[in-house]
């Protein structure tokens, strides 16, 4: 009888041991070194508009993009901000309080620079070379090789990316593992909002195709948003393509 | 006219900003000569985080077997005073301008802002360090990765392209242990870009960072 408690306490000693001699844990989800708080995900308010001219697009053809997507945004609900002052002044004191440190209005994304904390973020699947040294991401042909841009977005506020790609031209430079990359017939990117793998649950917003040249290309893309939280932005382009920079601005209104 | 007055503002506020846009941040470099390592180069894996320690000896021990094959060279002594500090590889910062740069060749997914660079397995999706090596200089690379499975391989090898690499060592992951720490060293008698490729045949990984720490000799 006296030996019960020694036995009882050994016991307990034995099973707290074994308890910690487990296995460890084999982690199938890679965690990543920066987690965050995700966003929730949100759409444009209206359809994001795309600028493509075949030339590079100026200055003075970004601010007036950028100001076409302020006036969608004024001319589609004109019951909106004007409307409502104080809603307004209320939610630029939340985005400010919101907001440690101001952001940029224009920050350029390209493969040495891939994120800018709280503001926009790219993601890469499915590409055959990142080369943040010499500038480029060189992505294959179709939709399982595409960018993905995580915009963080505010109320009444408009985002544009303006884009410079380069798709390979036909000349014997453009060979990769001895198969000749040049585009052959029209080069179509496309863009939507959503995920690469869109279901009816989480379906491709916004889809849009659009037609590019050989060679270098700028081409522009806006839209705006109502509400906070993130919005993705998914390009993939029918021929093999480098992505080189895209700059990205944000202009509250 | 309110419309009016908030785009006349929204362009006036814009027209500075965009002068101060750099243009295109694609960087033509030059290019510097490949050169291979003066001796066969030194792996070491034990399961376990390398120490200080241990990476000191493996430098010794390398330029060690470096010396046996070339007795022109006996008359230099590995100078740790003079070793530059470490230079640190992240997925925040993949290259440092006349160190190291990296290549990711068919990476699954790039996501630097989540902190991920992820490979699938097989040779053709791999990471190459293009250290800018000094002459007369030993290199020891300390590199950390996740392994989705267990006791797998990883190969690491000297030269741009896998598929013909030199002397490629494979080691075996521990059983159980997804972190993987393992160093590399070589010499170089030679100024020039020595490429270090990594690969998994039978696991996807993902790279978490580097150190490269030079000797001078």
């Amino acid at each position: 009888m006296k030996k019960s408690p020694v036995l009882f306490a050994a016991l307990a000693l034995c099973s707290s041991v074994c308890a910690q001699k487990a296995p460890p844990q084999i982690q199938v989800v890679l965690p990543g070194t920066h987690p965050r708080p995700k966003l929730a995900a949100v759409v444009p308010a209206h359809k994001p508009l795309v600028l493509h001219t075949g030339r590079p697009i100026t200055p003075v053809e970004k601010t007036q993009f950028l100001a076409s997507l302020v006036r969608t945004a004024h001319t589609a609900s004109p019951a909106g901000n004007a409307a409502r002052p104080a809603v307004r002044q209320q939610q630029q004191q939340q985005q400010s309080a919101q907001s440690a440190q101001p952001v940029p209005s224009v920050v350029t994304l390209s493969p040495d620079l891939m994120y800018v904390n709280n503001v926009v973020s790219l993601a890469v699947q499915g590409c055959d070379t990142v080369d943040p040294a010499d500038g480029l991401i060189r992505m294959e042909p179709g939709l399982p090789s595409n960018l993905v841009f995580t915009v963080n977005v505010k109320p009444n506020t408009a985002y544009m990316l303006a884009f410079k790609v380069y798709l390979p031209t036909a000349s014997a430079q453009n060979m990769i593992n001895g198969q000749n990359v040049a585009s052959s017939g029209p080069v179509q990117f496309t863009v939507w909002n959503g995920p690469s793998n869109p279901s009816p649950s989480n379906p491709a917003i916004n889809l849009q195709t659009f037609n590019v040249n050989q060679g270098e290309n700028e081409f522009v893309y806006g839209f705006d948003s109502t509400s906070t939280g993130q919005i993705p932005v998914l390009m993939y382009a029918n021929t093999w393509w480098t992505f080189e920079s895209a700059e990205f601005t944000s202009a509250a209104f | 006219m309110r419309n009016f007055a908030v785009l006349l503002g929204c362009s006036a506020l814009l027209a500075p900003a965009f002068a101060q846009t750099v243009a295109s941040p694609v960087t033509n470099r030059p290019k510097v000569a490949t050169v291979s390592p003066a001796a066969k180069p030194v792996l070491l894996y034990t399961g376990k985080p390398i120490t200080a320690e241990e990476k000191d000896k493996l430098l010794t021990s390398t330029f060690q077997a470096y010396l046996a094959g070339a007795p022109e060279a006996r008359s230099h002594h590995l100078n740790r005073n003079q070793a530059p500090p470490p230079t640190l590889v992240t997925v925040d910062k993949m290259f440092w301008d006349g160190i190291v740069d990296t290549l990711s060749r068919s990476p699954r997914l790039v996501d630097i802002g989540a902190g991920q660079l992820l490979f699938d397995e097989g040779p053709s999706s791999s990471l190459t360090f293009n250290v800018f090596a000094k002459k007369d200089s030993a290199y020891v690379i300390g590199i950390g990765l996740l392994t989705v499975e267990t006791g797998r391989h990883i190969v690491i090898c000297v030269g741009n392209d896998l598929f013909t690499c030199q002397n490629p060592e494979t080691f075996q992951t521990a059983a159980g242990t997804d972190v993987i720490h393992f160093v590399y060293a070589f010499i170089a008698d030679k100024t020039g870009e020595v490429p270090v490729a990594i690969y998994s045949p039978d696991t996807r990984w993902q790279f978490l960072s580097a150190e490269l720490t030079p000797t001078p000799f």
